[in-house]
């Protein structure tokens, strides 16, 4: 079950904010989404509006959880719910490239003789879940170098395209680290999100053991259709990103660099490597993910910040001292939204601007 | 201390024109602390700078505090381009617009508004749109008020204070004024040249401003130096006033006297009496000219023929007497502020007495010429001569003089002190009888006197002269041969 969901219609990005009748629907879509993954999947709603806002960006996720913590039932869940096509790979040390991508096999043509066939990999799908990819060697990791970045497969001088959309939802294991291979930073930086999957606390695990057998989730009811995925990818583009919201996202992005101009005390102190360009792309889209999610035209500044760390925190690489002072890429992060003026109004630092008190909706 | 306000709002604003005036009123809020903030520190800078300015006015130029007020308009410039300066960097619309969106929790909805126009969007507005602009100005506001207390205080501070010269100045203001007056006095009465009296006034004017307490013996030798050049002039000046007054006053008695005997006496010994006033008068008119100026031309031929009638020796006698009060006037002035002594001017006001009856008597008694001339004579030696007796100028007797002839002198190196004596000048004469002095019988030379030191070694004494005409003929060197005179004690 494959969709092409690459005809999407191009909008004139900024010609006009989206009405609100516009986004309604898109929202109401939305809303239907989560509510489905809250249905299959308990007490994980914040990790079901990021996993969304990562699939809206149509962008990669690495999963970083324990085992049975829920992580494929998530992917697979979303799978059924977005109805697009879903594989999945339990990668091993053994698993080699073509495991996953295909391989070309020697098969008896219909008219006689011989013929070099193309058999398609398990990567061949909408959504591919690629669990404890840690576990395989780097030659296969990097098999999904091309894949992720370029949805296409290149196999004997041929490039075949991946369907549309495309998503890696990769897991792995942090605890269990035997035999694994780290997963090279040229490949992190092609994961837009890395989301962790914490435990459930006891209500939400009383209320899976009393109301599922054997723990299974329910199938989605409302799985949604190929055009509702289209028209969400569609109000996707039409959600605007105002010109600070981007000078805010390049400074960020930029103040992850030691020694740069806005570097902080943490930055300068722990980081060894900064995120990339492409991380500031990654959160700017991102960000409008989030915005939609919120039912909002518009991405503004707490969206940025509500996609800051899961975009960064694998994109930032930290040096020995940050791990000697226990120090972890959400503490830089963190410091990162803390310090920089989301306006850059370049005040004097006696000079201090307090919130209004109250908002009216 | 901290600034800070808000915007009362009474309704929502949720329309553009509201939200934009909004924003224009955020803007404007921070450009005025901006501005307050910036004009503060410039004012700080401009007081600082005004304070030092005065001091150094102050100090330095010794400038009155008064045309430095003028600072004040520094004061309103700076304030006002604090202000500007401060205002011009105040944030952009734009920039205002992204922080109130981030402020309220717009999501972008006013940013987008800013940048797409109208929208149907409600945006949320707090109750209180308006941010609260805090500025921690405590560290700058007390700067100020500490420039403003610099300011101040340069301006209350003593300028004696910074006068360095005047705080250590040697107040020889008294001493200076004093000398002045000598000054003034000197010229008034003609005895110093004005341009003389102009230069020492300068020199006193120049020593005043100059003098300091911290090198005071400078300042006072020169004092001594200026008091030492006036007293030269005043002595000199007075020499010449008693000795034209004593002239005038022996003139004037031979006068006198002729008048009363000039029946009494012969024609010849008349005659030769008349020429000696005569001449006496034209030598005394040579070097007085309060004398030369005073004679009536008329008078003045008959000296020269040497015959005068009574009214003419009566005139004469009036004249002289008249240049003699003249004289003695000019050094009642002198004494009066002393610059010359006053004991002194008594004792040559009884000098001065005479008695023509006396002179008449003796001049009746003369026999011939001869004694005419020997009695007029005699009565102008101011003594009787001698190394004791009379004055200083009163003429030596000398009679048999010793012989020098084989005489060596024996060649002994002079003591340092008698070195000075070549190097001084004559000053004058005294009319005054001579002092003598009777130095101590020692030395002086402390322990390394040899009479005190008690080395057996022999007595020595300083023997001063007491004449300076023995000494002056003592070492006149007269060819070989002739005798010299030996003094007549």
């Amino acid at each position: 079950m494959t969709q092409q969901l690459d005809q999407v219609p191009a909008t004139a990005p900024h010609a006009a904010l989206l009405a609100p009748d516009e986004l309604s629907a898109a929202s109401e879509l939305v809303r239907q989404v989560l509510r489905q993954l809250d249905q299959t999947l308990l007490g994980r709603e914040q990790l079901h509006r990021m996993v969304l806002v990562g699939i809206l960006s149509r962008g990669h996720i690495l999963l970083e959880g324990l085992p049975g913590v829920g992580k494929t039932a998530l992917i697979k869940a979303l799978g059924q719910t977005l109805h697009l096509a879903f594989n999945r790979v339990q990668f091993t040390p053994d698993l080699m490239p073509s495991d996953i991508l295909g391989t070309h096999i020697l098969r008896e043509a219909p008219g006689g003789g011989r013929e070099m066939t193309f058999q398609p990999g398990p990567v061949f799908t909408n959504i591919l879940l690629a669990d404890e990819i840690n576990r395989a060697s780097p030659k296969t990791q990097s098999a999904l170098l091309e894949a992720m970045q370029e949805s296409s497969v290149t196999l004997l001088g041929q490039t075949r395209e991946l369907p549309r959309p495309f998503f890696v939802l990769a897991s792995q294991n942090p605890i269990e680290l035997e035999g694994t291979y780290p997963l090279p930073e040229a490949q992190l930086d092609r994961f837009l999100f890395k989301l962790s999957v914490s435990g459930v606390n006891v209500d939400v695990l009383t209320e899976i053991i009393a109301t599922r057998r054997r723990g299974e989730p329910p199938a989605p009811t409302q799985p949604l259709s190929a055009i509702d995925l289209e028209r969400l990818f569609a109000t996707m583009e039409r959600i605007y990103l105002p010109r600070p919201v981007c000078r805010y996202i390049s400074r960020l992005v930029a103040a992850t660099h030691p020694r740069a101009t806005e570097a902080t005390t943490h930055v300068n102190a722990y980081v060894t490597y900064g995120a990339s360009p492409r991380a500031a792309i990654a959160m700017a889209e991102a960000a409008r993910g989030h915005a939609l999610v919120d039912g909002r035209p518009s991405a503004g500044f707490e969206d940025v910040r509500a996609v800051a760390a899961p975009v960064l925190n694998h994109r930032l690489i930290l040096n020995y001292k940050a791990r000697f002072d226990q120090i972890g890429t959400l503490a830089v992060i963190e410091q990162l939204l803390d310090r920089l003026d989301e306006a850059e109004l370049n005040l004097p630092a006696d000079v201090r601007i307090e919130p209004a008190d109250e908002v009216r909706a | 201390m901290p600034f800070s306000g808000t915007f009362p709002v009474e309704r929502r604003v949720d329309s553009m024109t509201d939200h934009e005036r909004v924003i224009a009123g955020t803007r404007a809020r921070i450009a005025a602390v901006l501005g307050l903030r910036t004009a503060v520190v410039v004012l700080s800078a401009w007081l600082v700078a005004w304070g030092v300015a005065v001091l150094v006015l102050r100090g330095v130029l010794l400038m009155p505090w008064q045309p430095l007020l003028w600072g004040f308009i520094g004061v309103a410039v700076a304030a006002v381009a604090g202000v500007m300066v401060g205002a011009r960097r105040r944030p952009s619309t734009a920039a205002v617009r992204a922080m109130l969106d981030a402020h309220w929790n717009c999501g972008g909805l006013l940013m987008a508004a800013g940048d797409l126009g109208s929208s149907a969007w409600p945006i949320p507005v707090p109750d209180a749109p308006q941010p609260r602009i805090r500025w921690q100005g405590h560290r700058q506001i007390a700067m100020l008020l500490c420039c403003a207390v610099f300011v101040l205080a340069s301006f209350l501070v003593p300028i004696e204070l910074f006068d360095d010269a005047g705080s250590r100045r040697l107040l020889v203001g008294a001493e200076i004024e004093k000398l002045a007056e000598k000054v003034d006095l000197l010229k008034e009465e003609q005895i110093l040249p004005p341009e003389r009296a102009k230069s020492l006034e300068a020199a006193l004017e120049q020593l005043e401003h100059d003098a300091s307490g911290d090198d005071p013996a400078k300042t006072w030798e020169a004092m001594d130096h200026l008091e030492q050049a006036i007293a030269n002039a005043t002595a000199d000046a007075a020499e010449d006033a008693a000795r034209n007054a004593e002239r005038a006053a022996r003139a004037e008695e031979l006068a006198s006297a002729l008048d009363q005997a000039q029946d009494e006496m012969a024609a010849r010994e008349l005659g030769e009496a008349m020429k000696t006033l005569a001449d006496d008068v034209q030598q005394a008119a040579e070097e007085d000219h309060l004398l030369a100026g005073e004679l009536p031309e008329a008078l003045k031929e008959q000296l020269r023929t040497g015959a005068l009638d009574a009214r003419q020796l009566a005139e004469l006698a009036r004249t002289l007497g008249k240049c003699k009060a003249c004289d003695l006037a000019k050094l009642d002035k002198l004494a009066a502020s002393k610059l010359i002594d006053g004991a002194r001017l008594a004792e040559l006001r009884k000098q001065l007495k005479t008695d023509p009856e006396a002179l008449k008597k003796m001049l009746c008694e003369c026999q011939n010429a001869s004694e005419v001339g020997h009695c007029i004579a005699g009565c102008k030696k101011p003594g009787r001569g001698g190394i004791n007796r009379g004055r200083g100028d009163a003429e030596m007797t000398w009679n048999d003089g010793a012989n020098r002839d084989d005489v060596a002198f024996q060649e002994k190196v002079l003591p340092p002190g008698a070195a000075l004596l070549q190097e001084s000048r004559l000053q004058g004469i005294s009319i005054a009888d001579p002092t003598a002095e009777h130095p101590s019988d020692t030395s002086g030379g402390g322990s390394l006197d040899p009479s005190t030191a008690g080395r057996g070694s022999a007595r020595t004494q300083v023997i001063l002269p007491e004449h300076r005409k023995i000494i002056g003929r003592y070492f006149t060197r007269e060819p070989a041969g002739k005798t010299a005179p030996a003094a007549n004690p």
